[in-house]
């Protein structure tokens, strides 16, 4: 039971950082302020 | 309306004569049924499950995987021909031309089947006796439904570069009412059992076609404009 | 405002509701672990059920969503809508991930199997398989335009598909009544029960939001990267 409690965490807050890195690399990429 | 339906008949003539020409399309999917049949034989333990248990399942399987094979290379060829910059080209209505590529995709998935379930029998010894009206009815109306997905879906893939991969990919979740609905009917078929027994089948395998034919026929169009 | 500037401010937004849903879903942790009963017949295992059903809800109204903005670009033909849709089918995964995942966790204890065919989890397999090659087509079209319009196509046909997964299997099971061992969720739940439900996809419904905003701001730039749909 727990295990399903860890891997949804993993899973989400996993996701949520890889979006908002991604999201930084795109706006650094971008360039500018 | 007449024009339409002319176009369509003309689109699909078209389609299957080129076929017919080749033949390297329909050869290679009624080789792959065949192959597909010899392997289940020999993954089966005769002694614990009886051919005609495992009957629907086998031939539906081979159908379905045949008719990918099928609609994989109908587009492929059609892509090497860049015929289809003519026809888009020319104003034909893209209703029409789907509904002709998918009278044409059905002649020809109708007959890797109609030469796969020959085949069927002989390797598994399977008795269709009375059961053979009732299962080319529901081949038909199963094949239609999921040709239909498929001839839409193969001109998208086509657009892609693993179009043999994305067909696949893309196609088999709608493949699967379709083939439940056509498994479930054809061991009661085989069974012999009353028809009061497949109406709900039947009907979804009917519900299927109208809305997915009707939607496809009409989605066409956003697949095809350049 | 410049796409980029756009794109900043939605990152910038989203990913604050994020952070606040996540922090929710830590409180929906200690709500659904400490506060709620413990579920007479299931046990502890029963409690999966409050991040199970959630995810599965988003997953579907994601695929909702990324079905009605498909149909809804090949009448309008507004951009928006079809940022929108790839934005919600890649967190819709996420989400269906966890449905994929926490299912089977909480199947093994209360069924004796990893896996059953019954509508709600087949239904959840069949949605990853939607979602799943909705996003591997537009992964393998390049021109803005022509992956806009097909995936808004398998998006408005994935939809309309689901209705029919779930008939055939319903079909199915009363024709072949499976032996009923228990049920996953109780017909009527008490009350704290079901609060920590409502809570937890309230929580869940939030964490969407977030995620799709980032994920929005996220396709803006990657358009404007590419030259948008006009430059293809």
């Amino acid at each position: 039971m727990v295990a399903a409690y860890v891997v949804t965490a993993v899973i989400v807050v996993g996701y949520a950082v890889g979006l908002w890195r991604r999201a930084q690399r795109a706006l650094r990429a971008r360039g500018g302020r | 309306m007449p024009e339409s339906i002319r176009l369509t008949l003309a689109i699909a003539a078209k389609d299957i004569r080129a076929e017919l020409r080749s033949r390297t399309a329909l050869l290679s999917a009624v080789v792959f049924a065949a192959l597909v049949l010899v392997i289940f034989n020999f993954a089966r333990d005769p002694t614990a499950l009886a051919a005609v248990d495992l009957a629907p399942s086998v031939l539906w399987v081979t159908f379905a995987l045949a008719a990918m094979v099928a609609l994989n290379r109908a587009f492929t060829i059609e892509r090497e021909n860049g015929a289809l910059d003519g026809l888009l080209l020319a104003p034909v209505p893209r209703g029409a031309l789907f509904l002709g590529k998918l009278l044409a995709n059905l002649a020809f998935v109708g007959t890797v089947e109609a030469v796969t379930l020959p085949l069927f029998v002989l390797f598994f010894n399977v008795d269709l006796g009375r059961a053979l009206p009732g299962i080319v009815g529901v081949t038909a109306l199963a094949t239609t439904g999921f040709v239909a997905v498929g001839t839409i879906f193969s001109a998208m893939a086509v657009r892609t570069r693993f179009a043999e991969l994305m067909l696949p990919v893309l196609l088999l979740p709608f493949m699967v009412p379709p083939l439940i609905g056509a498994v479930q009917v054809t061991a009661r078929l085989l069974d012999g059992r009353p028809l009061s027994e497949m109406l709900g089948w039947l009907r979804l395998l009917a519900l299927y076609d109208i809305v997915f034919v009707t939607l496809c026929t009409l989605a066409f169009a956003a697949v095809m404009d350049e | 405002m410049t796409p980029a500037d756009s794109a900043r401010a939605l990152v910038r937004r989203g990913a604050a509701v994020t952070v606040v849903a996540l922090l929710a879903l830590a409180g929906v942790y200690v709500l659904a672990l400490a506060y709620t009963p413990v579920e007479a017949r299931q046990g502890l295992a029963q409690k999966i059920f409050y991040l199970h059903v959630p995810a599965a809800w988003s997953a579907l109204l994601a695929f909702s969503l990324v079905g009605i903005c498909g149909g809804l670009y090949l009448w309008l033909n507004d951009r928006r809508l079809d940022r929108f849709a790839a934005s919600s089918a890649e967190v819709g995964v996420a989400f269906g991930v966890v449905m994929l995942t926490t299912g089977p966790i909480w199947a093994k204890p209360i069924w004796g199997t990893w896996w059953t065919w019954d509508a709600r989890l087949t239904l959840t397999l069949f949605l990853f398989f939607l979602f799943v090659g909705y996003l591997a087509l537009r992964a393998s079209l390049h021109d803005p335009s022509e992956r806009a319009r097909f995936s808004a196509v398998v998006g408005v046909l994935g939809l309309l598909l689901v209705p029919f997964i779930h008939l055939s299997v319903y079909l199915f099971r009363t024709l072949h009544p499976q032996p009923v061992v228990l049920k996953p969720s109780a017909p009527s739940l008490p009350p704290e029960m079901l609060r920590t439900l409502l809570v937890s996809a309230l929580v869940f419904l939030v964490l969407f939001a977030g995620l799709v905003t980032i994920r929005y701001g996220l396709a803006l730039l990657e358009e404007e990267r590419e030259g948008g749909f006009d430059a293809a």
